[in-house]
């Protein structure tokens, strides 16, 4: 029997056809499942309730087995046999199509069992004859006094042929008990979760996982035993680390190892490539129907899906297979759907896809891919390294070597074994180095698998240098890493990149590695010498240095000198700089010459610094020009910053402009901060935008103060700010003022705070302000007291105003004084004017006046009003003109209003216009009015509209001056006088309306109170007598208004001569004044209408 | 090993009955006291609440006098099948009563049938008008003597599906008639028991046609009590191999929450196969948490329930999404705390609200236990949207 087995190979599918005893012996797995749906059926005899079943697995995780297994126990079980009757649909399925199909297989095979079967006619209508075929198998099943378990492999496509009779499916499911399923599924289709589905939630689900450890150990012991090969045993128990890549790469699905199973058995090749590719040759037929059923598009991306071997987005898929994103979305979701790509859900909308049998892949890398596919070796090595342990692999790779050393390999064979060995993190660079550069010599390679092979290390130092250089530390990192071997190099290289990038721990981490295997690594020890010194951890560094020193490292001597000059040992380095200047070393000749130039010993610093620029170190000659500089000597100076810039030092450039500039030689200047800015020097591009702001060259100046900002020079933000805001580009200012402002810098807070004021962000304004005062700028103290003065913030103000005056701001003074007489603290006031008044300030005269005025003390209000007046302050002078006014001396009233007209006081032209009417000098007065309306205030277009309204002339004018005017909703004054206008103006209705609007509004508000009763009394002129007692019986308002104007009411009632007595009825008390007002109203009439 | 062990006996997707099946009595009881006032009943509950279970159970126990039929109807197409499909179940039911034999004899030969089966009537003829001929049949049943009880279950279904396929005028007729039936006074002895998962008042409402069915009882199907849920573990752990004790069963109770016999089978029935892989068969709280989690993994669908609403409220998903993500942090939702959120100025939902609300109970996402009281039907859906929308600061 094993013979047999052995040679015909075992029967991996179809098993539905494969023989019961061997079944039901080979029956090792799965045993869970089984045992649950086997107690099922025999406990529960489908009287009621059924229980039916999904068993759900990926392909080869022995769902038909199981079903067959549940088969051949239901047939060969005695008592099981007498109650049920199994059917299993296993190859038949394929032929349902529609649900009256699956009925007539029932039927057969009810048949074939020998039961009492009448098969229905033929229906054209598909419902009739299903129901037809259910009744007939219902009644079959009834009459045979047995129940059916129906094995249906597949059933996910069964479902979805049936589309919508799956309804009729579970109606015959839940109407009788006859019938129970259990189904077999690679995927859950919508038929089981979907809420709107029949069979939603109605199956009980069987999953079938992989395999685990235990269970192929068993199931191979089994196989052992069954098939006489001791070797599988011997296998199972001594190799299982092997054993365990194995069930990993066959995705714990059983048919798949049975693949393993025939090669272990069979296996007697040398190379690993070899064995592997016999596996490949196994699976194949069965993989290749697989691909062959898919169409063209999903087998092309599952191709790409396979060489790429990691989970992919469907954007990386839809660029190697050149489709639109949403094409390979839509594919694969039906390869997703077929259970051949699995989806790795993401956080995010994007999820990744990978195939889902991981062995399908290495497959697909292997038969499909061109022989030159470069990321077949890849996979190999993958294999490789989960297939051997280290040992095995080291022997693998001194094996290979020997017999590429001996051309023995086919060269492209050994290339790809060359490249999958060299690739593994358990051989050592040198190894690879050799493994490599024994390949590539190979005669006959194929050039494109010559390309492909891994760098030699060499080279990738060279590469990583390039990146460290661009400060490209990603990619340095990445070249490293690509280096898969772990040993001194790898580590050097990563030690270095990580000093480089500032990054100590790491680097510590890596360079102590080489130490640890290599304790005299002169490169190890001096870079660690380097990173403790980086660190200012001198004790550390200098033991390092000392180390390298012993093993004759020259540059530990050099940077032994600069450590002793870092710890003041000044001696100590002098000395270590001479021994290295022995040695002939520049760079010791040039820190020597700066030792001495710091100690000012300047001859010697001269010697040395010329020493090394003999010995070829150029930057001496910076050096020298500074020298030179610090001493005046401008000539040699320049001579040697030439040479310097000759040799591309930026610094000397600079320095030459700066000399330049000091000379006035601005076109030499410009020209060498040019240079040094072509270099990227940040210094010459600020003071390059300096000159050219100084030069007023603004577009010029932004562009290197931009320039010197990139650079890194934070100075220039603030000169941004500067530039934008004088030339009002208010939204850029503040971007280079904020940027400068994080930058500490106490002028840029106090530009932001203007700024922000201006565009009323006062908190903004604030928090800057306050930035700026911590850093003591008492620019910034006053801003923010006069910023909380204005948000009567008087505490806050009162502090900073007090810390700028302190900081020796004299204009603080009459803000604390106008401070303090806001908060009617006049004594306060008083004396912060006065003090203020000493120091000359005009506005101070004018506050106290106006403080005087106010607290009625008017001869002190005049004296200083006066003081103010002599110094040119129009509105001491206006507010003089009022202060007379109020006190009726009309002359003086007119002179100083006058005065303050002459110094452009337009409010007072108003003012001065309403003394003439006082005056009735209707002609003087409306020449005011006009003047100021012509100097478009508000106030003087008002007042000659009035003045038009009440000398009855003008009408047309008046009605477009108020037109022309703002007159906000809450102006009573302004909206009764256009209501009279209107009126005036004949526009009747509507001033009627307009009117009735704004006491209905009004009507509570005293403030509105005198309006409506001058306008009432208004209408009344303009006689609508009418209207006005209207309004006193409004709903709403009238009586309200009875009560606020009860005068005006009794003259409307005796104008209206409706009541007759009236007159009669009205309090005596208020008689006077209702006759007050006829009269007034007579007297208007009489002048507007000539009644 | 594995031979020894004894699963749980329990059941998923179909109707339970018998061992597996947990009797409350005073749903039965309700129920007959119902019938008997004359009442024709509404089964009212989503999908795997247990209507099924509940129906069949009360048409295999009958009260003296009553004949039952329970019939899943769910795949009736057509206005003349569901007027067959009643008047087969009306013979149906009375033949399996001694008491209606004439009754049966009679129709037999009216109608030329030749046999009663279980699967339905074979008839001599073809051209019987079943419409009409139920008109002439049901006040026949009083000559009975006993009450027929017909229990249709999935009939929401049946006239959604119509009115779904352009037959809204087919599924309003056989409205029309069922109310004309229930309403006439000679139609006595004869009681319709509906149930569909879909809501029949909601697919009733979107014909427009509401008075057809408010003459029916309705009737809630609750989940159980903490008593009643101890009784069910009880009855269908017994004699299986799994040990769970009283601390367990509780925390068990804790974790399903709205105790529907569904899923404290579907629970029952993961913690037995962890128990059953990993030979464990005291059960502890751990293997609890792992069959909770282990149900929402191999159920990947939930998915499915989110896409639904984001599809079909696209507009309204914000406030629909609202209302969920509170049940699913709080486990219950108030009116009072719906009509706030309706409130809300980002919503502005206060005269639609409670459209939204029936949508959800509809839709199976939440069901109502106390009056105006909501939480989520399934512990694991609930679960679901915890995870996917863990920050709520509502």
């Amino acid at each position: 029997m094993a013979d047999q087995i052995l040679r015909t190979g075992f029967r991996f599918y179809q098993s539905a056809n494969a023989d019961a005893e061997s079944i039901k012996e080979s029956f090792i797995i799965r045993k869970h499942e089984y045992e649950i749906i086997m107690e099922d059926i025999r406990r529960n005899p489908m009287k009621g309730s059924v229980q039916h079943y999904l068993l759900l697995g990926r392909r080869g995780s022995g769902k038909s087995t199981l079903l067959k297994r549940i088969q051949v126990e239901i047939d060969s079980n005695e008592e099981l046999s007498k109650s049920y009757i199994a059917i299993n649909l296993a190859e038949e399925q394929a032929n349902i199509y529609r649900l009256s199909d699956l009925w007539e297989e029932i039927l057969q095979e009810l048949e074939h069992a020998e039961l009492d079967v009448t098969m229905p006619e033929w229906d054209d209508d598909q419902q009739d004859y299903s129901r037809k075929l259910i009744s007939a198998v219902h009644d079959a099943i009834n009459k045979s006094g047995k129940k059916v378990v129906l094995l249906l492999d597949n059933i996910d496509r069964i479902f979805e042929n049936l589309k919508d009779d799956t309804g009729l499916l579970r109606e015959y499911l839940l109407n009788f008990d006859d019938l129970k399923i259990v189904g077999g599924s690679t995927r859950m289709t919508e038929h089981f979760w979907k809420y709107d589905q029949p069979f939603y939630e109605f199956f009980r689900i069987l999953t079938l996982p992989p395999l685990t450890s235990d269970e192929v150990k068993t199931l191979l012991l089994h196989w052992s035993e069954k098939l006489g090969q001791p070797e599988l045993k011997t296998f199972v128990e001594k190799q299982t680390g092997q054993l365990e890549t194995v069930r990993i790469l066959t995705d714990g699905l059983p048919r798949t190892l049975q693949f393993f199973v025939n090669i272990l058995l069979t296996n007697t090749q040398e190379t690993g490539y070899e064995y592997l590719r016999l596996i490949m040759d196994q699976v194949t037929p069965l993989y290749q129907e697989r691909l062959n059923n898919l169409p063209s598009a999903q087998r092309k991306i599952i191709l790409q899906m396979a060489f790429s071997w990691e989970a992919a987005s469907t954007k990386d898929i839809s660029t190697l297979v050149h489709m639109p994103n949403s094409g390979v979305s839509a594919q694969l979701k039906q390869l997703n759907d077929k259970s051949i790509v699995d989806i790795v859900k993401t956080d995010t909308k994007n999820h990744l896809y990978r195939l889902s049998e991981r062995f399908f892949n290495l497959w697909l890398i292997f038969t499909q891919g061109s022989p030159l596919e470069k990321r077949k070796a890849r996979c190999l090595t993958i294999f490789l390294e989960n297939f051997y342990n280290v040992d095995e692999l080291k022997q693998l790779a001194a094996k290979h070597l020997n017999l590429l050393k001996a051309g023995k390999l086919d060269s492209n064979k050994a290339a790809l074994l060359t490249k999958a060995i060299a690739q593994s993190k358990h051989i050592t660079s040198n190894e690879r180095d050799e493994l490599i550069s024994n390949t590539i010599n190979l005669k006959g390679l194929d050039k494109e698998l010559k390309r492909q092979l891994p760098p030699l290390t060499d080279d990738v130092g060279k590469r990583i240098d390039a990146a460290i250089f661009n400060k490209d530390w990603i990619k340095a990192l990445r070249l490293a890493d690509e280096i898969e071997q772990d040993d001194s190099w790898k580590w050097l290289i990563l030690g270095y990149i990580y000093s480089q990038k500032n990054n100590f721990d790491s680097a510590l981490l890596y360079f102590s590695k080489v130490i640890q295997v290599d304790n005299n690594n002169t490169q190890a020890l001096f870079s660690l010498g380097a990173l403790y010194y980086n660190q200012k951890r001198f004790d550390e560094a200098e033991k390092y240095y000392l180390k390298a020193v012993k093993m004759g490292d020259c540059n530990a001597i050099v940077n032994l000198g600069n450590l002793y000059k870092q710890q003041l040992k000044l001696n100590e380095a002098e000395k270590h700089y001479l021994l290295a200047v022995k040695k002939g070393d520049s760079d010791a000749m040039f820190n020597l010459g700066h030792l001495y130039y710091e100690q000012q010993k300047m001859t010697e610093a001269e010697k040395y610094y010329l020493l090394a620029l003999r010995a070829g170190d150029s930057d001496a000659a910076v050096n020298l020009g500074h020298l030179y500089y610090e001493q005046q000597k401008f000539a040699k100076a320049e001579k040697y910053y030439l040479l310097a810039a000759e040799n591309e030092y930026s610094d000397a450039m600079v320095n030459l402009g700066i000399l330049y500039k000091q000379q006035l030689k601005l076109d030499d200047a410009e020209r060498f901060y040019l240079l040094a800015v072509k270099k990227g020097d940040s210094d010459a591009m600020f003071n390059l935008g300096h000159l050219y702001y100084e030069q007023q060259k603004f577009a010029e100046a932004e562009k290197h103060y931009l320039l010197a900002l990139k650079a890194g020079d934070n100075d220039a933000a603030v000169n941004l700010g500067h530039l934008y805001y004088e030339q009002q580009k208010f939204a850029e200012a503040e971007k280079y003022y904020l940027l400068a402002a994080e930058n500490e810098y106490s002028d840029a807070m106090v530009n932001l705070g203007i700024l922000y004021k201006q565009q009323l962000k006062l908190d903004d304004a604030e928090r800057f302000y306050l930035l700026a005062v911590k850093k003591g700028d008492s620019d910034a103290m006053f801003n923010l007291g006069h910023l909380y003065y204005e948000q009567q913030k008087f505490a806050e103000a009162e502090k900073y105003y007090l810390s700028a005056l302190k900081a020796g701001d004299n204009d603080a003074i009459i803000n604390i004084g106008n401070l303090y007489y806001e908060q009617g603290k006049f004594e306060e006031a008083e004396k912060y004017y006065l003090m203020a008044i000493e120091k000359d300030d005009v506005d101070a005269a004018f506050s106290l006046g106006l403080l005087y005025q106010e607290q009625q003390i008017d001869d002190q209000a005049e004296h200083y009003y006066k003081l103010a007046v002599e110094k040119g302050h129009p509105g001491a002078m206006f507010n003089l003109g009022k202060l007379y006014y109020e006190k009726e001396q009309f002359a003086d009233a007119i002179k100083y209003y006058s005065i303050a007209i002459q110094n452009g006081n337009v409010g007072a032209m108003s003012e001065l216009g309403n003394v003439y009417m006082a005056l009735e000098q209707q002609k003087e007065a409306e020449k005011y009015f006009l003047m100021a309306s012509e100097k478009n205030d508000d106030i003087g277009k008002h007042n000659l509209a009035y003045f038009y309204y009440c000398t009855n002339k003008n009408r047309d004018r008046a009605k477009e001056l108020l037109n022309s005017t703002l007159i906000e909703e809450t102006d009573h004054n302004g909206s009764s006088l256009k209501i009279l206008l209107t009126l005036w103006n004949g526009d009747i209705k509507e001033a009627c309306l307009k009117f009735q609007n704004l006491i209905s509004t009004y009507i509570d508000d005293t403030e509105a109170f005198g309006f409506i009763q001058q306008t009432l009394l208004q209408f009344l002129v303009h006689n609508q007598i009418n209207f006005i007692l209207k309004l006193f019986r409004d709903k709403v308002f009238g009586k309200q208004l009875l009560e606020n104007c009860k005068p005006i009411f009794y003259a409307a009632s005796i104008l209206s001569k409706e009541d007759k007595v009236i007159e009669l009825k009205a309090p005596p008390e208020i008689q006077g004044t209702i006759n007050e007002i006829l009269d007034y109203v007579n007297e208007k009439r009489n002048f507007y209408y000539g009644q | 090993m594995a031979n020894q062990w004894v699963s749980p006996n329990t059941i998923t997707g179909d109707a339970a009955s018998g061992q597996r099946y947990l009797r409350r009595d005073h749903i039965n009881e309700y129920f007959w006291r119902e019938v008997a006032k004359g009442n024709h009943i509404l089964f009212v509950a989503p999908r795997r609440v247990g209507k099924s279970s509940i129906m069949q159970d009360l048409a295999d126990n009958p009260m003296e006098n009553h004949a039952c039929i329970y019939q899943n109807i769910e795949a009736v197409k057509t206005k003349d099948e569901f007027y067959n499909r009643l008047f087969d179940l009306i013979l149906q039911c009375a033949s399996k009563t001694s008491k209606a034999k004439i009754f049966v004899a009679n129709c037999l030969a009216k109608y030329g049938i030749e046999e009663i089966t279980k699967s339905g009537l074979k008839l001599k003829r073809n051209d019987i008008d079943y419409e009409k001929e139920l008109r002439n049949l049901i006040p026949e049943l009083k000559n009975t003597q006993i009450n027929t009880v017909i229990f249709l279950d999935e009939f929401a279904e049946v006239i959604n599906k119509l009115n779904k396929q352009g037959k809204q005028q087919d599924a309003i007729d056989i409205l029309h008639t069922l109310r004309e039936l229930r309403s006439n006074s000679d139609f006595k002895h004869f009681t319709l028991v509906y149930a569909g998962s879909i809501g029949l008042e909601f697919v009733i409402n979107t014909i427009d046609r509401p008075k057809l069915i408010n003459d029916l009882h309705r009737i809630k199907t609750e989940a159980l009590t903490r008593g009643e849920a101890d009784q069910l573990i009880a009855q269908i752990t017994k004699g299986a191999t799994i040990q769970l004790s009283q601390e367990i069963i509780d925390h068990l109770k804790i974790k399903i929450n709205h105790l529907l016999p569904y899923y404290i089978q579907l629970m029952i029935e993961q913690i037995d196969l962890i128990g059953r892989r990993t030979n464990q068969s005291e059960i502890t709280s751990v293997i609890i948490d792992d069959a909770f989690e282990q149900v929402i993994l191999e159920n990947k669908n939930f998915d499915d329930w989110l896409i639904r609403l984001k599809d079909y409220h696209k507009d309204f998903f914000p406030f629909i999404n609202e209302i969920l993500k509170y049940t699913a942090k709080y486990d219950t939702i108030t009116i009072q705390e719906i009509y706030n959120k309706a409130n809300d100025p980002q919503y502005k939902r206060e005269d639609d609200y409670m459209d939204f609300v029936e949508q959800l109970l509809y839709d199976g996402y939440l069901v109502e236990t106390d009056k105006h009281v909501y939480r989520f039907i399934s512990p694991f859906l609930q679960k679901f949207w915890l995870r996917k929308f863990p920050v709520y600061n509502g």
